[in-house]
């Protein structure tokens, strides 16, 4: 099972080598796409490979010359990546509007950058207004037709069909993993499951779906690990990586991740998309019920509620909710989400992270919360 | 305990305990040895569990050696180029107390350097440790207001447990360190800071919580020839800002306990007070409420597992270097 | 030498004005009428027609700092665990509504906001969104939002039709649960009516900015940021058409006679780049002055006011103002924009105030910054500076930046003088 995991690990960490060299045997395009809620489905009817642009750790980006850091990593991370060339690979990029950077760095982004293929998404915050599922409709609609442009094919309605089942198939996969980890959580690390998933976000979900089948069938053998340690539902980072030495260190002071609300990780993969009905309409009701979202108005159910449930579901000790620093979306959400959590009785701890890894005040953080908790009592 | 026993155990490759043998080695696991304490007790009293508490801080090391009261507490530096002095600080008390390290049964170490200390058995964080110091000072405690050298922190009691706890975020305002810098910009010492808060007229108003703003704008103040007691008294107005709305974040609730270093400055508690609106409680020495809390916990917990007749995982300790985290 | 500002005589009128509203809006509020809080360029005019007061919250936030308690407030939001890198305007707004602990209303610029009836929402930037949300439940009252999507450089005009008639339908509907909500028709003529004060204001204002490209200009350009509060207040109503006339006969008079802001050689004319720095303006005209330097330009006063309004369209032109706004633009449209603005006014050197907090104005700064120095080839400085949060700004800082700066436009303007010399 560790090989595998390895497997996973090597596509997750190492970016975009891999993707260049694939891209050269096979010939074929891919797209990159800048989280989140890009319905990858439609790229994956027309052939070509969605990626999901994760960013970098870089704190030095070239970046900086041309915006002011004070904006979040993920945004500072992929626009430096794309100044150095090193997105040049892709055949196209997609942006969507759902946050205020986003929305300003596509122009400048594309200022900085022209002649490529690029689309802008113009999605609406509000998900209950009448107009809501036209308006997101008309924006797939538009990103298909220059999707049947760019690949030179066109996406019927029953290869996006077939898309959509193999979408559904790796989420549910994933919701199989997920399980398997909640029964005994410490048979992953937490850096395992973000690297499994992200890794997905990297290829083709056939073949993810294959390597997921794989490590499920060993995970199921596994004997159970008994773990004494603090269970905690992870949640934040909310278009970004998680920083791997964060969620190592985590561990290290004696907790275990045994279920998480990330966006690589279950924010990714937890709705499905509805196979009885027409597939474009499928697509936007999906990006409508999906998982609560700071970004996102008048959503049928409230973030803390949602996480309140998934922390009692999974029987968790607590949750670490992360936001980076300068997202603000997640910020302007922060103290209501603290307060309705607390008043819920989820004890929970919410830090910020401007991508410094573990630094000693994190870890002091991290450690106050879980000797709150209880954790290490009696060790 | 009989002399085989001591024997047998000096010839044990624990070195360290050659003297009165407080632990009895029992098995190995994952390379950590775990002792049982059941000797220890036959031979000793409770009353004879000598505990330390060990706060290393980024400037000073704060130990607190205890039985069931403090047998003697030291203050020393932490040793600003290497951070090399803890545990001279720790021979210090010992050498004060009359005892050697063999004496002492636990050690709990807290605070900024407390991750990879060879001779400590556990590390907790400092907020759990001032929050178990004070509450033993200050039974009535809700809230505490730590201002330390690198950070303050706000901490919430409930029934003696820590509720929930704020700090302030990567940034030197409101902490230690920025009243040093102000206070080395204005060539005082901080009593003298304190003593001159006293005369000012007013409170000339800083806005910049930036240390490195804050003392180019003092600078600037002073320029224009507004009086120092005035900007000093600004300046700790600033600071407890700053800090309240930490604590403001957790809801404020009397009993508040000022402590840390910063609260050996009296101006800045009256500025703290002018804010509260009532006294805030000090305690007499807010430097060791941490190493306090620190050295509480540790007999606690040996006690506890007295009690449970339970193992106590063991590390062999050195009395060496402390190596930082960083 | 000390160069004067010679003040403007409206300057003296416009608290008076601004307090007038105030006073009537909390009168209505105390007689029962309803009471809106509006956050963005919201359709004030719509509500006018239902008889609805509105208040403009980023204004509001304005208020407080030229007050110079935006800082307090806004670490009174901070308390609540707000973020202090979330944007001034909006933790200024929750900090003197819901902050901790609470201001009291004798602190507060007019005696604070009257509780509202209604939420309208329609920001420039959407994290916004979700304030406006949780307050609609806080205070449980309803919330309208309306939004705003990005006008990209790229989307084509099939798209933008498309926004448009999306904003407008948005604006429709808006009106029908208005209907419901306070039991009347609304008045369609009253719209028009609201939209032609509106437009005449819009036109008045913009003619004023424009002015300043008289030499010497008639008043500084910061002085214009102050002049835009009875714009925040009286949204389609006369009396804002009547203080941007008065304004306006004053600056003509001083234009006919060549009269200009400072008393002595205006040497240096500046373009003021991004938001104002609320809470010292008359120092930062004051220091410029002592050099003989005048801002005279800016492009922030053009996000009030859209003399296209139209009475015979209302819905519709009023959409293209909220979507057109140079902040609801693309980066190049952006360069354009200010290019424009630079070339018009005679600029001699360029001020780029940072706005720490506001991702709207500073993202894409620096390309602007730099796309100006290529074709002006202007000198410039940048400032580190915020609208409301006085923590982002230090005087020291910015006082000596700009002697910097006055240095290296009086040696290149000296420069350009024996340029000339040697010409002849
Ligand atoms: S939502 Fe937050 S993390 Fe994602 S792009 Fe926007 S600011 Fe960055
Ligand atoms: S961030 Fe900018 S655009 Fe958004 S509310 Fe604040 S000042 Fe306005």
């Amino acid at each position: 099972m560790d090989k595998l995991l390895n497997k996973f690990a090597s596509i997750a960490v190492n970016l975009y080598p891999r993707l260049i060299q694939w891209k050269k045997e096979t010939g074929k395009k891919i797209i990159g796409c800048f989280p989140m809620y890009i319905p990858e489905e439609i790229i994956h009817a027309s052939g070509m490979l969605p990626i999901t642009l994760l960013g970098s750790d870089d704190e030095l980006t070239l970046a900086d010359q041309y915006v002011h850091p004070y904006i979040c990593q993920l945004v500072r991370g992929n626009f430096g990546l794309s100044l150095k060339g090193e997105l040049d690979f892709l055949d196209g990029i997609i942006f969507s509007d759902f946050c205020l950077t986003v929305q300003m760095i596509s122009d400048i982004w594309i200022y900085h950058k022209p002649g490529g293929f690029y689309h802008q998404l113009i999605l609406p915050k509000n998900m209950s207004a009448s107009h809501t599922k036209r308006y997101i409709l008309q924006q797939f609609n538009g990103l298909k037709k220059t999707l049947e442009k760019l690949s030179g094919r066109d996406i019927s309605e029953s290869s996006l069909k077939k898309s959509i089942s193999i979408y559904n198939e790796n989420r549910k996969l994933l919701h199989r993993l997920y399980q398997v980890r909640r029964a005994n959580p410490c048979l992953f690390r937490a850096r395992d499951m973000a690297t499994v998933v992200a890794a997905g976000m990297l290829m083709f979900k056939e073949e993810h779906n294959m390597l997921l089948s794989e490590l499920l069938y060993h995970a199921s053998k596994a004997i159970p690990l008994s773990d004494g340690k603090v269970r905690l539902i992870l949640s934040g980072y909310l278009c970004d990586m998680p920083e791997l030495d964060v969620l190592d260190l985590l561990e290290e002071l004696g907790a275990v991740v045994i279920d998480d609300d990330l966006y690589v990780g279950r924010r990714y993969f937890h709705t499905l998309t509805d196979e009885s009905i027409n597939p474009m309409e499928a697509l936007v009701e999906r990006f409508v019920e999906d998982v609560p979202c700071p970004t996102k108005l008048n959503q049928k159910r409230d973030w803390a509620d949602y996480l309140s449930d998934l922390v009692k579901e999974a029987k968790a000790d607590g949750l670490v909710s992360v936001a980076l620093k300068y997202c603000e979306a997640h910020q302007y959400d922060f103290p209501v989400l603290d307060t309705s959590l607390s008043q819920g009785g989820v004890p929970n701890l919410m830090i910020e992270s401007s991508h410094r890894g573990a630094t000693g005040q994190l870890r002091t953080r991290i450690q106050a919360f879980l000797e709150t908790l209880g954790g290490r009592d009696g060790n | 305990m009989t002399k085989e026993m001591e024997a047998e155990f000096s010839q044990n490759e624990i070195k360290t305990f050659a003297k009165p043998v407080r632990f009895v080695k029992e098995a190995s696991l994952d390379g950590a040895e775990i002792h049982s304490i059941t000797g220890y007790l036959k031979e000793k009293k409770e009353m004879d569990l000598i505990v330390a508490g060990v706060d290393i801080g980024s400037t000073m090391t704060k130990i607190v050696l205890m039985n069931t009261n403090i047998i003697t507490s030291v203050i020393g530096p932490t040793g600003a180029e290497h951070r090399q002095l803890a545990n001279k600080v720790m021979e210090q008390a010992l050498v004060q107390a009359g005892l050697s390290f063999e004496d002492v049964a636990y050690v709990l170490a807290t605070g900024y350097g407390r991750i990879n200390v060879p001779f400590a058995d556990r590390q907790v964080t400092e907020i759990t440790c001032h929050a178990r110091g004070i509450q033993s000072l200050f039974p009535t405690a809700r809230t505490i207001i730590e201002i330390g050298g690198q950070d303050s922190k706000a901490i919430k009691l409930e029934g003696g447990k820590v509720l929930n706890f704020a700090m302030n975020d990567q940034c030197a305002a409101g902490t230690g360190r920025f009243l040093e810098v102000i206070a080395d910009a204005l060539e005082l010492s901080l009593s003298e800071m304190s003593q001159i808060s006293r005369k000012a007229k007013k409170k000339e108003e800083i806005s910049n919580i930036c240390t490195v703003f804050a003392e180019q704008e003092i600078i600037s103040r002073l320029s224009e020839g507004v009086v120092v007691e005035d900007i000093v008294a600004g300046l700790f107005a600033a600071i407890s800002r700053q800090v309240f709305k930490l604590a403001e974040r957790l809801k404020i609730e009397k009993d508040v306990v000022i402590t840390g270093g910063g609260a050996k400055s009296t101006g800045l508690i009256k500025a703290f007070e002018d804010k509260l609106g009532f006294t805030p409680l000090v305690p007499e020495e807010p430097l060791l409420t941490g190493a306090m809390g620190a050295a509480i916990l540790g007999r606690e917990q040996v006690l506890k597992s007295l009690e449970k007749g339970k193992l106590i995982r063991r590390r062999e300790q050195r009395l060496e270097k402390v190596t930082f985290y960083e | 030498m000390e160069t004067k500002i010679r003040p403007l005589k409206m300057t003296e009128k416009l608290m008076g004005f601004v307090g007038k509203y105030w006073q009537d809006l909390w009168e209505n509020h105390r007689a029962g009428k309803l009471v809106a809080w509006c956050s963005g360029v919201s359709p004030h005019e719509i509500l006018k027609g239902f008889g609805i007061s509105s208040v403009y919250l980023e204004g509001y936030g304005g208020f407080c700092s030229v007050a110079g308690i935006s800082t307090d407030l806004c670490n009174r939001a901070e308390a609540l665990g707000y973020s202090p890198d979330l944007c001034s305007l909006i933790r200024n707004f929750i900090g003197a509504t819901r902050g901790t602990p609470a201001p009291g209303p004798e602190m507060l610029p007019f005696g604070g906001l009257p509780k509202p009836d209604l939420l309208v929402c329609m920001p420039y930037c959407p994290g916004i969104y979700k304030i406006w949300e949780r307050y609609s439940r806080y205070l449980g009252v309803p919330l309208v939002v309306i939004e705003r999507p990005r006008l990209h450089d790229a989307l084509g005009k099939e798209e933008i039709n498309r926004i448009m008639r999306d904003t407008i339908s948005e604006l429709q509907e808006m009106i029908t649960f208005l209907e419901a909500f306070t039991g009347r028709r609304f008045d369609y003529d009253r719209l028009s009516q609201s939209i032609a004060y509106e437009q005449e204001a819009s036109k008045l204002w913009w003619d004023v900015v424009g002015m300043c490209r008289n030499i010497p200009a008639p008043m500084s350009i910061l002085d214009a940021f102050s002049h835009l509060f009875p714009f925040h207040c009286y949204r389609g109503e006369p009396e804002a058409v009547t203080y941007y006339r008065e304004l306006k006969s004053e600056l003509d008079e001083r234009v006919a006679n060549n009269i200009g802001s400072t008393i002595g050689l205006e040497k240096y004319r500046l373009y003021w780049d991004n938001l104002p720095i609320f809470f010292r303006i008359p120092e930062h005209i004051q220091k410029f002055a002592s050099y003989g330097a005048v801002p005279v330009a800016a492009t922030f006063p053009f996000y009030f006011g859209f003399p296209e309004l139209d009475p015979e369209r209302p819905l519709e032109s009023f959409a293209k103002y909220s979507l057109f706004t140079p902040a609801n633009v693309g980066l190049q449209a952006r360069i354009d924009f200010t290019t424009k603005v630079v070339g018009d006014y005679s600029i001699d050197g360029l001020v780029m105030q940072r706005s720490r907090t506001c991702l709207v104005v500073n993202m894409g700064q620096d390309d602007i910054l730099k796309e100006l120095t290529k074709k002006t080839g202007l000198p410039s400085v940048v400032i580190e500076g915020d609208v409301c949060d006085s923590r982002f700004y230090s005087d020291s800082e910015v006082n000596s930046k700009i002697d910097t700066f006055m240095e290296i436009l009086a040696r290149q303007g000296q420069r350009k003088g024996q340029g000339d010399d040697c010409g002849l």
